[in-house]
């Protein structure tokens, strides 16, 4: 799984059947540090994320298992919102926003 | 597979409901020398490892799915060993800046 931050939320109303209803979210690649670690991408979201929050997502095949569709034409799935990342075993640093 | 070491924990309160509860490790992969190269990925782990561990991870969703017997996980690194040594041939290595000349 791979870390990204929320940049924004992409509408399309024109979409393949196995995409209706289903939110679709830009998201940066980031390291833990909030530093940018590739393009962006627009990743199905099923947990429900806001804008300039820190979450992680998977590709692949296993984007399509987020929803309940598992053949569904995606590429990339949040799966998670992070918290904080827990770096040197005291202070749980915040996910920067 | 390849070598990585933890870096941290991921705190993550909101989660897709087919991760559960497991715990979410922050690792980077190591290049033959032990350097940690590239960007950090996260991984669940199934044998129990601590922060600064290097470790052996699958990357692969249906390894993932085998390992947790669950279909429908959505999880692609999965920490499945510690190593505790390994031997690199020299001849793997890349020749140093200006040696062998």
């Amino acid at each position: 799984m791979f870390i990204g931050k929320v940049i924004g939320r992409v509408v399309s109303t024109v979409k393949q059947d196995t995409l209706s209803s289903v939110t679709l979210q830009w998201v940066q690649p980031v390291s833990s540090s909030g530093v940018k670690t590739g393009k962006p991408l627009v990743a199905v979201d099923r947990i429900g994320v806001g804008p300039g929050e820190t979450i992680f997502y998977v590709t692949s095949r296993e984007a399509a298992m987020t929803l309940d569709d598992p053949f569904a034409a995606v590429d990339a799935g949040i799966v998670g919102k992070v918290d904080c990342f827990d770096i040197d075993g005291g202070r749980c640093w915040p996910a920067q926003s | 597979m390849f070598r990585a070491r933890v870096v941290g924990d991921v705190v993550a309160t909101h989660r897709h409901e087919h991760l559960g509860q497991k715990k979410l490790l922050l690792v980077r992969r190591l290049d033959l020398d032990g350097a940690e190269e590239g960007h950090e990925i996260i991984a669940l782990d199934v044998i129990g490892v601590g922060r600064g561990e290097d470790v052996l991870i699958v990357q692969e969703g249906g390894a993932a799915r085998q390992l947790y017997k669950d279909k429908k996980i959505p999880v692609q690194a999965v920490i499945v060993g510690v190593v505790d040594r390994f031997d690199v041939d020299a001849s793997a290595r890349p020749p140093a800046p200006g040696a062998g000349q």
